[in-house]
C-alpha cells in the first residue's frame, strides 16, 4: 500500500494508486532533458571517435590486408628515440611555459581588472597572427646574422653568433612562444578565484607575505598549473610547423614523421599507427598522473 | 591563556577622497572586555576592525596596544586573531593544520603544537573533526574551527567581523553563547562587529554604536537600551516609538500635555516609548506617571506577547507589548476601545534628534 491510500477518503474501494504513471513521466521527464544534449553527442561522437576509430582502423591495414606489420616496423631503437625526444620537448616547454607563464598570470590577477584586461590583449595578440608568420619571424630573429645575434655582439656581449636556429633552441623558443597563452589563460583563470581573505587570513595568523604566498597562495594555485600544464603539454605533442621550420632537420618529432609517411610516401597506415601509438602513451601517461595526484579530490567541495 | 591587553584608538580617520568612512574614532577598549562595534550596513565598522588588524591604513590617528603604537607593525607581527565573516579556512589543509597555521608561522615545536591544537579544538567541542577536509563541514562548525585557530596562539585581541551572519536563527542564538563564555573563559580583550542589534545587547560588555564613520554612543547594553543619546540610537537599539515633543519654558510637552520626566537631554526633540514599558493605566500611579489616552487600533499575536498599536488622542500611534497571558487579554477591548496607558517618569526618555 503506497502512502496516498491512507489519505484516500474512506469506503472508497479502488485505491487511487498512481505511482506508476508517476514514475513513468518521470522517466520521460528525464529522457527528454537528456535528449536535448543529443546533437553534441552526435558531434562528438562522429568527429572525435569517428576519425580515431578510422586511424586506428587503418594502422591494422598493410596492403590491404589485415596486419600489425605497422607497428612492428616501428620496434626500432630510431622510432623509439623520436617518440622519446617528442616527450621531452614537450615536457621541457611545458616546464618552461610554467616559469615564465605562472609570474605573468600572478602579476595579472593582482592587478586591477582593467590593467589585466589590457595585458590580457597583449597576451593574445600572437593569437592574431598566422603560425607560419611568427614561426618565420622567429627566423629573422634567431639566425646568425639575425637581430638578436647582431645585437649581442654589436654591444659586445659575445664575439661569434650563437646558434639560436636550426636546432633545439630554435624550436623550443618558437613552441615556447606558441604554447604561452594556453598556460597563461587557464592559469590566470584560477589565480582569479583565489579569495583574497585567505592572504588577509593568513597574514592575520602571523605569515609574513612571502610566507602567506608560500603556504596558501601557491598551494591554491596547483590545480591552475595542473590545467595549464596539461593542455600545453598535449597541443606540444602534435606540434609540427615550429619543429619542422625552426629545427633544422635537427629535432624530429612525432608529428613530423606522420607528416612525412602521409605526405611523402603515401603510406597511410604507418602515419595512423604513429597518430595511435602517441595517443595511446599519453592516455597511459595521464592515467598515471590522475592516479598519482588526485587532483579532483586534493580541493573537493572547498 | 589570557590576553589581558587594552586597546586604545584615539582621532582615528580613514578618508576615501572626500568620503569619510572613519571620522576621528576614539574609544578605549578594556584590557578583557568584550567590546561590539555596532551600527547599519556602510557605517564604517569593517573599517575600524580592517584598521585596528593592520589591513587599511588609517588617514589620520593612533591605534595603541600597551601603550605601543601600531602604525609602523605589519598585519603579521601584530598578533591579533581574527575571524572572518566567510570563516576564511584554508581550504586545502585539513581541520588541525588549519588550526596548527599560526603555530606553524611562529614555529613552534611538534609536540606543543599538537597539545595546543588539540586543547583549541576542544574548547570550541570539535576535536574529532581534526582529520575533516574543511569542504566537508557544515557552516556552525567551520565558524568554530575559525575560531579555534584565531585563539589558539593566544592574540592579544581577538577581532570578530559578523562572524555570525551567514548562520541560520536558531544556531546564531547558540553561537552567541559560546563565543561569550568563551570570552569569559580566556578573558581575551574582544572586539566583535555586528548591525544586528540584539545579539550586541546579548554579548557585549559594552557597545560602540556607529553611525556615519562616527561613534554615536558608547555604554553598556543597559545605558544604550535605556538611556539612548539620540534619535539614532534610540530607533537602532530595540522597538521604539518616538514622538515629537514640544519645549515651554524649561519643561517638555507632548501635544500640549506636560511630561513628566527624570532623564532628559539639553535638545530634547522625541519622547522615546519602548512597547514594554507601557503600562495599564491605575488611579494609584498618579504620581509617578504619564498618563495617555487613546483608542486601540489593532491587536496582533506574537506567541508569547501580544502587540497592541494605539492611536492617541493627539492622533499619533504608538506601540505596546504586553505578555499574552489571560489577565491581560481580558484587559484589552476589541479594535475601536478606548484605552489609557501609562509611562514611568523614568521610562519616559526624551532624546535629542540624531543624524539618521
Ligand atoms: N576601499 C574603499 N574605497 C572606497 N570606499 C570604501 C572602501 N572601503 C569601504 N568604503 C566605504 O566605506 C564605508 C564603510 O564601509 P564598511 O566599513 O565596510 O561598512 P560596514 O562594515 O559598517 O558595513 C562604505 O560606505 C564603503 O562604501
Ligand atoms: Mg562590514
Amino acid at each position: 500500500m503506497t502512502a496516498q491510500s491512507d489519505t484516500a477518503p474512506a469506503g472508497n474501494a479502488v485505491p487511487d494508486d498512481n505511482t506508476r504513471q508517476l514514475a513513468a513521466a518521470g522517466r520521460g521527464e528525464t529522457f527528454r532533458h537528456f535528449a536535448l544534449t543529443f546533437p553534441a553527442l552526435l558531434l562528438i561522437v562522429v568527429l572525435v571517435f569517428g576519425p580515431v576509430g578510422w586511424l586506428f582502423w587503418l594502422s591494422l591495414i598493410e596492403d590491404g590486408q589485415f596486419s600489425l606489420a605497422h607497428y612492428q616496423r616501428m620496434w626500432t631503437a630510431a622510432y623509439f628515440e623520436i617518440f622519446s625526444q617528442t616527450f621531452r620537448i614537450s615536457l621541457l616547454v611545458t616546464g618552461l611555459a610554467i616559469l615564465v607563464g605562472y609570474p605573468l598570470a600572478y602579476l595579472m590577477s593582482q592587478l586591477p581588472r582593467r590593467i589585466a584586461g589590457l595585458m590580457m590583449i597583449c597576451v593574445l595578440l600572437p593569437f592574431w597572427t598566422s603560425l607560419l608568420v611568427r614561426t618565420y619571424a622567429w627566423m629573422v630573429l634567431l639566425q646568425r646574422r639575425g637581430l638578436i645575434n647582431d645585437a649581442l655582439i654589436g654591444t659586445g656581449v659575445i664575439e661569434r653568433p650563437l646558434a639560436l636556429v636550426n636546432n633545439l633552441t630554435g624550436t623550443v623558443i618558437g613552441m615556447l612562444h606558441i604554447m604561452l597563452p594556453f598556460m597563461i589563460l587557464p592559469l590566470f583563470a584560477s589565480l582569479r578565484t583565489i579569495d583574497l581573505t585567505y592572504m588577509r587570513s593568513a597574514s592575520n595568523l602571523g605569515a609574513s607575505p612571502i610566507r602567506a604566498y608560500w603556504t596558501v597562495f601557491f598551494p591554491l594555485s596547483l590545480p591552475g598549473v595542473f590545467a595549464g600544464a596539461i593542455l600545453v603539454f598535449v597541443l606540444c605533442l602534435g606540434v609540427y610547423v615550429t619543429p619542422a621550420l625552426l629545427g633544422g632537420g635537427k629535432v624530429v618529432m612525432v608529428s613530423m614523421k606522420i607528416q612525412q609517411n602521409a605526405a611523402l610516401y603515401f603510406d597511410w597506415g604507418a602515419a595512423s599507427s604513429l597518430g595511435v601509438i602517441l595517443l595511446a602513451i599519453t592516455v597511459v601517461l595521464f592515467w598515471l598522473l590522475s592516479r598519482l595526484t588526485r587532483i579532483e579530490t586534493m580541493f573537493g567541495g572547498g | 591563556m589570557n590576553g589581558s591587553t587594552g586597546l586604545s584608538i584615539s582621532g582615528l580617520s580613514k578618508h576615501y577622497g572626500s568620503f569619510r568612512a572613519l571620522d576621528a574614532i576614539d574609544l578605549a577598549i578594556g584590557a578583557g572586555e568584550f567590546m561590539t562595534l555596532l551600527g547599519p550596513s556602510g557605517s564604517g565598522k569593517t573599517t575600524l576592525l580592517m584598521t585596528i588588524a593592520g589591513f587599511t591604513r588609517p588617514t589620520k590617528g593612533h591605534i595603541r596596544i600597551a601603550g605601543r603604537d601600531l602604525a609602523a607593525v605589519p598585519p603579521h607581527k601584530r598578533n591579533f586573531g581574527m575571524v572572518f565573516q566567510h570563516y576564511s579556512l584554508f581550504p586545502h589543509l585539513n581541520v588541525a593544520e588549519n588550526v596548527a597555521y599560526p603555530l606553524r608561522m611562529r614555529r613552534m615545536s611538534r609536540t606543543d603544537t599538537e597539545q595546543r591544537v588539540a586543547h583549541a579544538l576542544d574548547l570550541v567541542q570539535l576535536r574529532h573533526l581534526s582529520d575533516q577536509r574543511v569542504g566537508n563541514l557544515s557552516g556552525g562548525q567551520k565558524q568554530r574551527i575559525a575560531l579555534a585557530r584565531a585563539i589558539v596562539f593566544e592574540p592579544d585581541v581577538l577581532l570578530m567581523d559578523e562572524p555570525l551572519s551567514a548562520l541560520d536563527k536558531n544556531l546564531r542564538e547558540q553561537m552567541q553563547f559560546e563565543i561569550r563564555s568563551l570570552h569569559d573563559r580566556l578573558g581575551i580583550t574582544t572586539v566583535y562587529v555586528t548591525h544586528d542589534q540584539r545579539e550586541a545587547l546579548t554579548m557585549s560588555d559594552r557597545i560602540a554604536v556607529i553611525n556615519h564613520g562616527r561613534i554615536a554612543q558608547l555604554g553598556t547594553p543597559t545605558d544604550l537600551y535605556n538611556r539612548p543619546a539620540d534619535s539614532f540610537v534610540a530607533e537602532f537599539l530595540g522597538e521604539s516609538t518616538l514622538l515629537p515633543i514640544e519645549r515651554s519654558g524649561v519643561d517638555y510637552t507632548l501635544s500640549g500635555q506636560p511630561l513628566r520626566h527624570d532623564h532628559s537631554a539639553p535638545d530634547a526633540r522625541y519622547l522615546m516609548v519602548r512597547p514594554e514599558k507601557l503600562e495599564f493605566w491605575e488611579p494609584g500611579l498618579e504620581p509617578t506617571h504619564n498618563r495617555f489616552n487613546g483608542t486601540i487600533e489593532q491587536k496582533v499575536f506574537q506567541g508569547d506577547s501580544l502587540q497592541i498599536r494605539i492611536r492617541l488622542a493627539s492622533g499619533q500611534q504608538i506601540v505596546m507589548r504586553r505578555p499574552a497571558r489571560r489577565t491581560v487579554l481580558d484587559r484589552i477591548g476589541e479594535g475601536g476601545a478606548e484605552i489609557a496607558l501609562a509611562l514611568h517618569s523614568d521610562d519616559t526618555v526624551l532624546v535629542p534628534d540624531g543624524a539618521a
